[in-house]
């Protein structure tokens, strides 16, 4: 019954059901879930924690206590003006972006280095009994995950339970690619160059291990120490001045959070104008005018409850806005699939005004040519 | 690009075919995103042994910022418990569907909520002013302006 919705949909909204369950990954779905807002189920975007402690999107947040002035998880009574932004959230969710792909691609290599293991297995039993000879011996030889052999490849192969009984105590714990490694090299100098098992960009070797944890792209110290220094020199700026000072200031400084409108008290003038301000659309009703401007105010609030490297453009959430507008005013154009049925089924209304155009066509030509030109003049 | 209530929908839509609905609560038919049925029973002892109820659900575009619309089937045969908040046209007066809605909640919350609200119930009736409501509901519950008094 459920397979009627479309399952790509499905598939393509990730979940912390993408990790095998608990007893294979022990935490893996616990926290992606830990990750992800309560409210939407995505991985928190823009996260801020209310004063009880509750973390949520902002985006969610701020919708939710327009409705309701209270904590979604645990009812206690609280405001935007309480609303504070997560950054330890934000930089911890960044990095799962990158490692929640990495460790999914971990956990398929490793199942399927594990499926192949069982269809070596079987057609080696097979093989051994139709030829019975010397060859199966080495072909059993080969794939034994022999301690003494110096390649060690093989033996991710395993099962993920045994991996646990057995490479638990033979490997150290640090990661799993150390395979791959020996198999080039067993022992690499600390400044040796060696190409990167998951990427295979070149790295010094005794920066590969930072290499993978970033997910394979390598940012330079300089970046990082900018940032810093944008944070550090401009705190956020909490003072509440008068709600019309942002405007004064450059587009990159503004960072007084939007007041939220009392719609009833403000006419179509003002609310237009207060779209305007913000370069944005002013047209449309007034229901529609409100809930762009209390979108907006959100988008807007939102994105300043990122961290100032994160924030996204005025023209980048404008983007937002008009496609959050598309999706939720779906403005319905019939379109035409077969146009040969299409003339077909409307054949009446389209010689309907074929026949109106053609009886308004004769006065024309006649009413124009007797007052304006002696000469009859040629339609169209 | 998908709404965000349709992402969720497909979230919990996903949760619920790997992982299971809890005892007692089966998914009956989910074809799209707007309306989902759910069969309801309550397990053990109760006053409603052995009796089965379906449950509908109705998600608009901003769920779940606004609440699901959710009722008792009470068409093709099929009936609504005799509860003291369920009304014989299947509108159900839970506080739970109306001001205290929350977004972190739920569909498997909601039937839940439902499955214990049944469970605990001591006396089978319908609610005092059901034929007054009956009469003039309308099609939608979450336009009905329920006063939650007696919460258990």
């Amino acid at each position: 019954m459920v397979d009627a919705i479309s399952t790509r949909l499905l598939d393509s909204v990730p979940d912390p059901t993408d990790f095998p369950p608990q007893e294979n990954a022990p935490g893996l779905r616990k926290l992606d879930s830990t990750f992800r807002c309560t409210i939407c189920g995505e991985v928190f975007d823009a996260p801020v924690t209310t004063r009880c402690g509750h973390c949520f999107c902002s985006g969610c947040l701020r919708p939710a206590l327009a409705l309701k002035q209270e904590c979604p998880t645990c009812r206690k009574s609280t405001n935007e003006m309480h609303i504070r932004p997560n950054y330890v959230m934000e930089e911890a969710i960044m990095c799962w972006g990158e490692s929640r792909t990495y460790i999914l691609e971990l956990i398929k290599r490793e199942k399927e280095a594990a499926e192949a293991v069982s269809k070596a297995k079987a057609s080696q039993r097979s093989h051994k009994r139709k030829r019975s000879g010397s060859t199966s011996s080495v072909e059993m030889l080969d794939c034994a995950p022999g301690p003494s052999s110096p390649r060690t490849p093989r033996r991710r192969q395993h099962s993920p339970r045994k991996h646990k009984a057995v490479d638990l105590t033979t490997v150290p714990s640090s990661d799993v690619d150390e395979d791959e490694l020996s198999s080039i090299n067993l022992n690499p100098k600390p400044n040796q160059i060696v190409p990167c098992p998951l990427c295979s960009k070149t790295v010094a070797y005794k920066d590969l291990n930072t290499h993978i944890d970033r997910g394979c792209k390598d940012f330079s110290k300089e970046k990082a120490s900018e940032t810093w220094s944008k944070i550090l020199s401009k705190p956020p700026n909490k003072q509440k001045g008068k709600q019309r000072c942002y405007r004064k200031h450059s587009d990159s400084d503004d960072e007084q959070p939007l007041p939220l409108a009392s719609y009833a008290t403000l006419k179509d003038r003002q609310l237009r104008e207060m779209l305007g301000d913000h370069g944005l659309p002013t047209q449309g009703d007034r229901s529609l005018l409100e809930q762009r401007h209390q979108r907006w105010v959100v988008f807007y609030n939102t994105n300043l409850d990122r961290s100032l490297p994160n924030r996204k453009s005025k023209s980048a959430l404008r983007q937002e806005l008009k496609k959050w507008e598309e999706t939720h005013f779906k403005v319905k154009k019939p379109v035409v699939q077969d146009a040969k049925e299409h003339v077909k089924t409307h054949k009446s209304e389209f010689s309907k005004l074929v026949s109106i155009a053609r009886g308004s066509q004769p006065q024309i030509t006649s009413t124009i040519p007797s007052s304006v030109s002696p000469q009859p003049m040629s339609p169209g | 690009m998908t709404s965000i209530s349709t992402r969720r929908l497909a979230k919990e839509l996903k949760e619920i075919q790997s992982q299971g609905c809890p005892v007692g609560i089966e998914l009956l038919k989910a074809d799209d995103f707007a309306t989902w049925w759910f069969s309801i029973q309550v397990m053990g002892e109760s006053l409603y042994q052995d009796e089965k109820y379906t449950l509908q659900f109705r998600f608009d575009s901003q769920y779940p910022i606004s609440s699901p619309a959710v009722q008792f089937v009470v068409t093709d045969g099929k009936e609504a418990p005799i509860h003291p908040h369920v009304y014989s046209n299947g509108h159900i007066c839970a506080s739970i569907l109306g001001n205290e809605w929350s977004p972190v909640l739920s569909v498997i919350a909601v039937c839940v909520t439902l499955q214990s609200m049944l469970a605990s119930c001591k006396k089978k009736e319908r609610p005092t002013d059901n034929d007054r409501y009956v009469r003039h509901a309308p099609d939608n519950p979450k336009k009905t302006r329920f006063h939650y008094d007696d919460d258990e």
